[in-house]
């Protein structure tokens, strides 16, 4: 009974992961950035959640509102801020994401970010269905649900659009896609905006479960950077599988061993990765 | 002659005008001056290291700096890389650089530039000229062998349509029946319209093919050659190719 709770709430974090890690993996394969300030964008999200709610938005409409703005506050990040250092070292991005990731959390701590807000949980969505002889909360079968209905429906249009074939090629090499003419401004300003929309879009279906504060993101954040480096550095695929087996190992470690002892298992398991097989899980993840 | 219109007066020519190029400090073409008239092709000879690669690169805006013009069709070569292609340069690069988690058939839609001409290259020009791309549309193109991966960079390039194309060593480490196909597809690309810049340690190749004959050393044309002069002067050539 335990095992089986405890794998619903895997499924559950794996799934906020995975919405959070393929933006991650996404803005890393296109434009070479590690991109330090994804968790302040799923704080964002989770307090533009709050705040939505807080105007009297339905929570569905939030659902939509939230990653659409967030996702324009992305473009205007690229546009704005990253484009400037565009193949610069990494390490310039890497600083310039983590300046960027302290001024956001900043600002949400003078919007009423240092106090730990409550989105309450949709009438709809509220209580618990029986499944199998198990009580499971409807809510994170449905945060479940829509996070794996975006993966998919990222992932197909990934797959059969003209957008998602510059993408996956950018990603490939981003210097031959340029000289047969895709101009990755563009493409990383939308690549940039898609995956800040789907860190918000996980920020606002996680707020009920995680609550939402400045700093809320912190920790999906260094749990999507062990998902990115299990599933290798710029795969897509190897995100999603590594996305879950990170979910479980966190939820299962919590159960059985403590918090502590979950946490050092997955940096021995992300360790022995880094060391014996960096390309991740399929063998396709860039080393640089 | 596929579409990449020119301005009143303007020649259909690809002009290197006194280019100069550096990475960092270091400067590594001093000068450089010729033309690529379109339908023809024109060959870079030289040994490693003396710039040959880095004309290539220059033309997309792929070094750090350069002074001097490059025009095409009188419009002057400048700005981003994709601006560079999307104006009708197109480079085949030396180590093949597919998209190796596409598909050869992804490989070459992203490539994929109609003009609108007549004579535009298709997907079935692609397999004509290299009929194995055509028995692997569906393969990951980074499972393909060398020589496939070579002809899969050619095709792509191709399908941009591209008013002038870069090949940098197409042919280095191919078997003989791969180097015939790429001398196939650089024929049928010229019989276009297209004009071709050539850079190719093999010397056979680049008489089977070429039009023009430039030797760089140390970044500077030492001395430049038409086709029948290259063909009569072909063991002196060699022998300068040669490291001693």
């Amino acid at each position: 009974m335990l095992a089986m709770s405890l794998a619903l709430n895997g499924v559950v974090l794996g799934s906020i992961l995975l919405l959070f890690s393929l933006g991650l993996t996404l803005i890393y394969g296109v434009g070479r950035v590690v991109n330090f300030a994804h968790g302040a964008l799923f704080s964002l999200g989770a307090m533009t959640g709050v705040w939505c709610t807080q105007l009297g938005l339905p929570f569905w409409l939030t659902l939509i509102v939230a990653p659409i703005a967030v996702g324009l506050v992305g473009v205007f990040i690229d546009w704005a801020i990253l484009a400037r250092i565009r193949d610069r070292p990494m390490v310039d991005s890497l600083l310039l994401t983590f300046g960027l990731a302290l001024l956001i959390t900043g600002i949400l701590y003078e919007f009423g970010g240092r106090t730990v807000q409550i989105m309450p949980v949709p009438g709809a969505l509220g209580g618990v269905a029986a499944v199998g002889g198990l009580s499971l909360p409807v809510y994170r079968i449905f945060v479940s649900v829509v996070a794996i209905v975006l993966t998919v429906a990222l992932i197909l249009f990934l797959q059969n659009s003209r957008w998602g074939l510059r993408v996956r090629a950018a990603n490939d090499n981003p210097e031959m896609g340029a000289c047969l003419g895709i101009d990755r401004e563009r493409l990383m300003h939308s690549v940039v905006g898609v995956s800040a929309g789907l860190a918000a879009a996980a920020g606002v279906a996680g707020a009920p479960i995680f609550t939402a504060y400045a700093t809320v993101g912190d920790k999906i954040l260094i749990l999507a950077f062990m998902t990115v480096i299990l599933g290798g550095l710029g795969s897509l695929r190897g995100a999603v599988v590594a996305a879950y087996v990170v979910g479980m190992i966190i939820v299962f470690g919590e159960g059985y061993f403590g918090g502590q002892a979950a946490l050092m298992a997955l940096f021995s398991m992300v360790m022995a990765m880094l060391i014996n097989w960096p390309r991740g899980f399929f063998g396709e993840g860039r080393v640089e | 002659m596929n579409a990449h219109a020119l301005p009143a007066g303007a020649d259909a020519v690809l002009r290197y005008e006194n280019l100069n190029a550096y990475y960092g400090t270091s400067q590594i073409l001093h000068g450089l001056s010729f033309d690529v008239p379109a339908a023809s092709v024109v060959c870079l000879l030289g040994l490693n290291g003396m710039g040959k690669t880095t004309t290539l690169r220059a033309t997309m805006g792929l070094v750090d700096r350069t002074e001097g013009r490059i025009t095409l069709n009188g419009r002057e070569v400048r700005g981003p890389t994709f601006k560079r292609s999307q104006m009708g340069v197109t480079l085949v690069p030396e180590d093949r650089k597919v998209f190796a988690n596409l598909t050869v058939a992804e490989n070459l839609e992203v490539a994929r530039r109609p003009t609108g001409a007549a004579d535009d290259f298709t997907f079935e020009d692609a397999v004509r000229i290299f009929p194995r791309l055509g028995e692997r549309m569906n393969q990951k193109s980074g499972t393909l062998s060398g020589g496939e991966q070579q002809m899969l960079v050619v095709a792509r390039a191709m399908l941009a349509n591209p008013a002038y194309m870069m090949l940098d060593e197409p042919t280095e480490g191919l078997a003989p029946n791969y180097v015939e196909a790429i001398a196939t597809s650089i024929r049928a690309a010229r019989d276009r319209g297209i004009g071709i810049i050539l850079v190719e340690q093999s010397l056979p190749l680049a008489l089977a093919v070429g039009d023009w004959f430039h030797i760089i050393e140390n970044g500077q044309i030492i001395q430049s050659l038409g086709r029948e002069e290259a063909l009569a002067d072909a063991q002196r050539i060699e022998k300068a190719l040669t490291v001693e």
